[in-house]
């Protein structure tokens, strides 16, 4: 492909999202401050923030998650992110995410979420991004 | 063209958008939802499906990585990490991993569009906003007020 689509920009959004639903909040807030373009991206509450919700706190499917991922019969439509999350304080953490806007700014929030720590790259589940 | 092999494994022809072609079994190919739902439709049975957004030399990394991954089953996991890094490692500056995100998403392959997009995650962390305006060419267009209202609202995120 051309030199002029190799930007994060010319990306789909959802494409973007997916990458961003692999870092820390602190670095998504870095990414908020590179543009215009990009601070309400990622104030996206239905598509990133729960799937970095859903990525901390889905149960993790044991071998089988990345082997439905391979296989032919798993369905095209990615269930929706706030559908895997399962724990209660998952989801809470999810309804506050929600309420608050532009980003969940309340500070016992950003205290309850566990992949603040950096434990999160270790901890990915393979869940639906998109 | 839907060709069967000696041990009744249905092969598949995807040609490139610049024409390149590539013969692999439907197992394969099928790892791609897009594909999967292709065949379905019955786009195989005459002559090859076309992939106008893929290069040959993104599609035969795609293959590589779809031929991998049906041929291993679930107690090779540890394996398939470990080939799963040497393989975007392969592709390691950013416009090559750019290119197979594009085709993952294309060609809709899971696995993939995971992998690549926590590769390219990772080149993210740790860098400063400018660094990373830098890195994919993103205009800064902030005035120094609005700067300062984005970090604002997003303070919490470093406490």
């Amino acid at each position: 492909m051309a030199e002029e689509v190799s930007s994060f920009s010319n990306f789909p959004e959802d494409v973007q999202l997916c990458i961003l639903s692999f870092l820390s909040p602190a670095e998504i807030a870095n990414i908020a401050l590179t543009s215009k373009r990009f601070a309400p991206l990622c104030r996206n509450d239905s598509k990133l923030w729960h799937s970095l919700c859903a990525r901390q706190w889905a149960p993790r499917p044991k071998s089988t998650s990345r082997a439905t991922t391979r296989s032919p019969t798993t369905s095209s439509t990615a269930p929706s992110p706030a559908g895997t999350i399962s724990s209660a304080s998952g989801a809470a953490a999810a309804r506050a995410a929600k309420g608050t806007s532009p980003l969940p700014r309340s500070s016992s929030l950003s205290g309850a979420l566990p992949f603040v720590s950096g434990s999160r790259v270790s901890a990915v589940p393979y869940v639906h991004c998109r | 063209m839907s060709i069967t092999t000696e041990n009744n494994e249905k092969m598949i022809t995807l040609m490139s958008s610049d024409g390149e072609e590539f013969v692999v079994e439907e197992a394969v190919a099928a790892q791609s939802q897009t594909i999967k739902h292709l065949i379905e439709d019955g786009c195989s049975t005459e002559g090859s499906i076309p992939l106008p957004n893929v290069t040959g030399r993104v599609l035969s990394e795609v293959i590589q990585y779809c031929k991998k991954h049906s041929s291993s089953d679930d107690k090779e996991e540890k394996e398939l990490e470990a080939w799963d890094a040497e393989f975007v490692k392969a592709a390691d500056d950013h416009v090559a991993l750019t290119d197979l995100m594009m085709a993952a998403n294309f060609l809709d392959i899971k696995g993939l569009l995971d992998l690549v997009a926590q590769t390219l995650a990772n080149m993210i962390t740790g860098k400063s906003p400018e660094e990373v305006r830098r890195m994919w060419n993103i205009k800064n267009d902030f005035t120094p007020e609005e700067a300062e209202k984005v970090r604002k609202e997003n303070q919490w995120a470093f406490e």
